[in-house]
């Protein structure tokens, strides 16, 4: 599995983004990059690739599943596993999720002292040989 | 006076007049009512209520009327039933659906169903719906920072914190918990109420759900000094149901049980075969429900006196979700000797192949 150090934390809501980052550095000790909606999260995603992204769905501009499918055609950037963060629990938005090639999905509200752990049980999982 | 029968003032009324014997076979059906559904009293009189959707030449712009029919004869009825329903015919309206049992001599008795326009308040629903649905979204995104800041303070991001401190915070995330609940129970109220809850239905085993709910009770229990027990009926049959929904059901049962049990109080849920349906009752040895509320603690926000941190919602979620699945629950009380919740679903065959 690829070891994670720095995450790109793609969320357009100021007060969410900065409870997940203070989550990501204080129980991870990631490097965290931010970016408030799509567009913004390919530029940062090309100029500085992180090893891990993490992404909201709905957003101003672009949305996360037209991110995560731009950047699954990027043959740079494809290998970037992406993990979408959203309120939605509900069947078809956990599908289109991972149609447009995210390798799975954790619910809001998450448990900050818990993110960094349940992230590396999404990655885990998707490792796993079947 | 022979022109002013019962029968040619029934068939003139500008509201929807229908009346049925016990077997909820159409005797009568007045003129407004026939043109509004589309058909001619000859082809629907003598039919079962349930074959009006076979009969219909509109039926796609009454479907929400007819499932609510449909739910309604699935059993006899006691008591009188209302319920507000949008039709297309063809622009959008909504009517008042009002079935009675009547007795209108020592051998004839049946149903009646009255039907009104009742548009305006229908429009006013799904305003008050449609309200309800975009403020609790608009909730819960500073509920979710709230929540997220509390728990990393709890967790010792700013270092080790006083007793007091401790205490306080987690006065507010007990609190923070406890809206997210209340906005989550609202929105699924204002989904059921708008007819935008959708189900995934699929076959299900109803020991297996009531056993995940329980399990999800587990630590509500133990903190209450509560035994929850199943007491299953032999081969139980599946039911069709939406797994989530029917685990939500249970489980809203199960936490009203147990916050109303004494310490050291059993809750059993039973689990077994009645009638061709899968009757699953939730039975305490709490205080009981007084009479005089027995007949609201379905509406919402009724909670009895004293009530324990709910929202108020659970029960009416219940209902609708139970009604919704084409079945039906209930209360049973004694006052003093604790409640038994009933629910039942319509069980279904073997699978196929």
């Amino acid at each position: 599995m690829p070891e994670i150090r720095k995450v790109l934390l793609v969320e357009d809501e100021e007060d969410i983004r900065k409870v997940a980052q203070i989550s990501l550095q204080f129980r991870g000790n990631w490097a965290v990059a931010v970016a408030v909606n799509g567009e913004e999260c390919l530029a940062m995603a090309a100029s500085d690739p992180p090893d891990l992204i993490l992404l909201d769905c709905m957003m101003p501009r672009m949305d996360g599943y037209e991110a995560c499918r731009r950047l699954k055609q990027d043959p740079v950037l494809s290998h970037i596993p992406v993990i979408f963060l959203t309120a939605k629990t509900q069947e078809s938005e956990i599908k289109k999720g991972l149609a447009v090639g995210a390798v799975g999905y954790l619910t809001k509200p998450f448990n900050p002292m818990n993110l960094v752990e349940d992230i590396m049980k999404v990655l885990e999982e998707h490792q796993k040989p079947d | 006076m022979e022109k002013y029968s019962a029968e040619s003032i029934l068939r003139a009324a500008p509201l929807g007049v229908m009346m049925t014997d016990l077997d909820w076979r159409v005797c009568f059906a007045s003129q407004p009512l026939l043109d509004t559904l589309g058909i001619t009293s000859e082809v629907i009189l003598g039919e079962p209520l349930l074959n009006l959707p076979n009969k219909l030449g509109r039926a796609d712009q009454c479907k929400e009327l007819i499932s609510v029919l449909t739910q309604i004869t699935g059993h006899p009825l006691s008591q009188v039933i209302t319920k507000v329903v949008p039709v297309h015919v063809p622009e959008k309206k909504f009517i008042r659906v009002s079935v009675s049992p009547y007795k209108a001599s020592d051998t004839a008795s049946g149903y009646l169903l009255l039907f009104g326009d009742s548009t305006a308040e229908g429009e006013i629903d799904e305003m008050k719906n449609e309200f309800i649905s975009v403020a609790s979204h608009e909730m819960r995104t500073p509920m979710t920072s709230i929540k997220g800041s509390l728990e990393l303070l709890l967790g010792g991001y700013a270092g080790e914190l006083p007793a007091e401190m401790t205490e306080l915070l987690g006065i507010c995330l007990t609190a923070v918990d406890r809206l997210i609940r209340l906005i989550n129970d609202m929105l699924d109220v204002a989904k059921i109420e708008s007819g935008k809850m959708q189900l995934h239905m699929d076959r299900i085993h109803v020991v297996d759900c009531a056993k995940r709910s329980i399990r999800s009770m587990k630590s509500l229990a133990e903190a209450n000094h509560v035994s929850i027990l199943v007491d299953e009926g032999e081969s139980i049959p599946q039911v069709r149901a939406d797994r989530d929904r029917l685990e939500q059901i249970i489980t809203n049962l199960l936490a009203n049980a147990v916050k109303y049990s004494p310490a050291e109080g059993i809750v059993t849920v039973r689990i077994h075969l009645a009638d061709g349906s899968v009757r699953i009752s939730v039975i305490d040895q709490g205080q009981g429900i007084p009479p005089d509320q027995i007949g609201k603690i379905f509406d919402r926000f009724q909670q009895l006196e004293g009530a324990k941190k709910g929202t108020g919602l659970g029960l009416t979620i219940s209902r609708a979700l139970v009604e919704q699945h084409h079945g039906r629950i209930w209360v049973e009380s004694a006052f003093g000797k604790g409640s038994k919740f009933h629910f039942e679903l319509p069980a279904v065959g073997p699978a196929q192949g």
